[in-house]
């Protein structure tokens, strides 16, 4: 049989249902995997190893009863450190909650439980979300699966290390300006930021309210879209949550793509991106082409402006949140999370305002480019993964701000609510993944699972793995 | 605004810092000061671009996206899910 830890997802539910593979071996396996990776990788702040078995024994006791819940049942599933779990440490990868018990689960929490998740361990993060590198001064810094020198973006990094080193079959990251779509990338995984209020946020520790998401993070699209089948949905504990009916993300995924209308930016996709991954994408542009699909260009006549937007957004909102604790223990913060919370608290008013309104007209071009097209496609990242602690990325003969750098694409679907899709797309000359980012309509995350499918299951790059899975 | 026939003009120094600072009641040492100033300065250029962008007569009608719209009341009078 082939390497548990190289079952996808959903191969790894099918062994289950058809009981040919217990619960407790895929624990036992991946419990394995951490005990080998987390020193190196720091993928986990907390490991639940008894319990995760104890689970798994329950688990395996119902299936053989004949009570199986479905394709989450006895699978292990990690947890970004920022969702909360009643009686467990919720750290948010910070010094200032380590001590930090809450007292009730977060919505996503209690539906992955519905569904018989096995919860294996809480993953290392950029402190509080804020920042996409994953280097976290308190736990650790987690390091690229694909080479443990590099970074592995952010801000939910260790949720991707931990599925792309097999040390779970799926995760849950976080999302504000690309947190959950930047390590999917660089990490070679596929991960989906929802439309805004399509997955509950409550108990969820805030990094900018108004563009907070949660999203599933996995090794490929169907395996995707059967977690968020199993978070979406309204919820009346969050203000945000939309009254809207879900559907099932899986039901389109061999639909194809034929005839589908894919948008590609003028001036804006392929500026400033490494050849790499303008070769990259061009190339998926035209497997889509071969598929059947019509590739469009469309204006986005105002999307410059984009990164400022983000950037004051997701500095304000921080720095409310943060106020009372970044007067009272200021030296409990990393240094670049104290800066970025002291330069929040200096933006003007009207910045603020001008940029939300900035985030009115931006959406309003995008709604108005999807009259055109389905999904419009971009780089998830402009470059791919730099040497761990970098804060300058080489793009052409120019070494650009990697603040900024990391923010091109992703800001796009965070700042106007839409949902997009982080599928792998190809490799550098180094061997290191990159990702194409598939923007849909809003509450339109069915095309987003039908496209991604479409071009994973047509191309080989999800055979590749990360060495440290290759070779467990 | 910063802009004046394409020139930037120097925005924030430490003392400005400093008075910022004390505005929103946060305590900063020198040390933090020092650090913060180029950094603000940076962000400020930006905000000011993208506030005059925003302050362009096409765009006197778009309103900020935090508008209100009561989604607790629309959600219990719907009934449609």
């Amino acid at each position: 049989m082939t390497n548990i830890l190289n079952l996808s997802l959903v191969e790894a539910s099918k062994l289950i249902e058809t009981k040919e593979i217990s619960p407790v071996e895929l624990a036992q396996e991946n419990l394995k995997q951490i005990k080998k990776t987390n020193s190196e990788y720091h993928a986990f702040i907390t490991v639940y190893e008894e319990e995760a078995l104890q689970v798994a024994k329950a688990s395996e006791t119902l299936i053989s009863a004949g009570h199986y819940l479905g394709p989450l049942h006895g699978i292990p599933i990690a947890l970004k450190d920022n969702i909360a779990i009643k009686g467990k440490n919720t750290t948010a990868g910070s010094k200032v909650l380590e001590n930090w018990i809450p007292t009730e689960n977060a919505t996503v929490i209690n539906k992955l439980l519905g569904h018989g998740a096995n919860f294996i361990g809480k993953t290392n993060m950029h402190e509080f979300a804020w920042g996409g590198t994953s280097d976290n001064p308190h736990y650790g810094t987690v390091k690229n699966a694909w080479d443990s020198t590099r970074f592995p973006a952010g801000s939910s990094g260790g949720s991707a290390v931990a599925v792309a080193t097999g040390s779970c079959f799926g995760a849950l990251g976080t999302d504000t300006g690309g947190s959950v779509r930047l390590p999917s990338a660089v990490n070679g995984i596929v991960g989906i930021r929802p439309t805004i209020g399509r997955v509950s946020n409550y108990g969820v520790i805030p990094l900018a309210w108004s563009m907070d998401t949660v999203g599933p993070m996995t090794k490929t699209v169907e395996d995707c879209a059967v977690m968020f089948n199993a978070i979406a949905g309204y919820d009346e504990k969050d203000e945000g949550s939309v009254f809207l009916a879900t559907e099932d993300y899986t039901k389109d995924l061999n639909k194809g793509v034929k005839g589908l209308r894919i948008g590609v930016i003028n001036d804006f996709t392929f500026v400033d991106v490494q050849a790499s991954v303008e070769s990259a994408i061009k190339g998926a542009l035209q497997h889509f082409e071969h598929l059947g699909a019509h590739i469009e260009n469309i204006n986005i006549a105002n999307i410059k402006g984009n990164i400022t937007a983000q950037l004051v957004v997701e500095s304000c909102e921080p720095s409310a949140y943060h106020q009372k604790w970044l007067r009272e223990q200021p030296e409990s913060y990393g240094a670049d999370v104290r800066l970025l919370l002291e330069l929040g608290e200096m933006q003007l008013a009207t910045h603020y305002i001008q940029a939300q309104r900035y985030r009115t007209l931006l959406r309003a071009e995008l709604l108005e480019a999807f009259k055109s097209v389905d999904v419009i496609i971009t780089p998830t990242l402009s470059f791919t993964a730099t040497k761990v602690g970098e804060t300058k990325v080489k793009v052409g003969d120019e070494y650009l701000d990697m603040t900024e750098a990391i923010m091109q694409f992703t800001g796009i679907p965070s700042l106007t609510g839409l949902p997009a899709l982080n599928v792998p797309c190809g490799f550098d000359e180094n061997g290191l993944p990159i990702g194409m980012q598939i923007i849909g309509k809003a509450f339109d995350e069915l095309t987003l699972f039908r496209v991604g499918q479409a071009f994973e299951s047509t191309t080989n790059f999800k055979q590749k793995k990360s060495s440290v899975l290759e070779f467990a | 605004m910063d802009f004046k026939g394409g020139l930037y003009m120097t925005l924030v120094n430490e003392d400005m810092v400093k008075k910022l600072a004390s505005i929103a009641n946060l305590p900063l040492d020198e040390t933090r000061i020092k650090i913060i100033a180029p950094e603000l300065e940076k962000w400020i250029h930006s905000n000011n671009e993208l506030s005059e962008k925003m302050s362009a007569e096409d765009f006197l009608t778009v309103t900020p996206i935090t508008i209100f719209n009561h989604p607790g009341e629309l959600n219990k009078r719907n009934t449609d899910i």
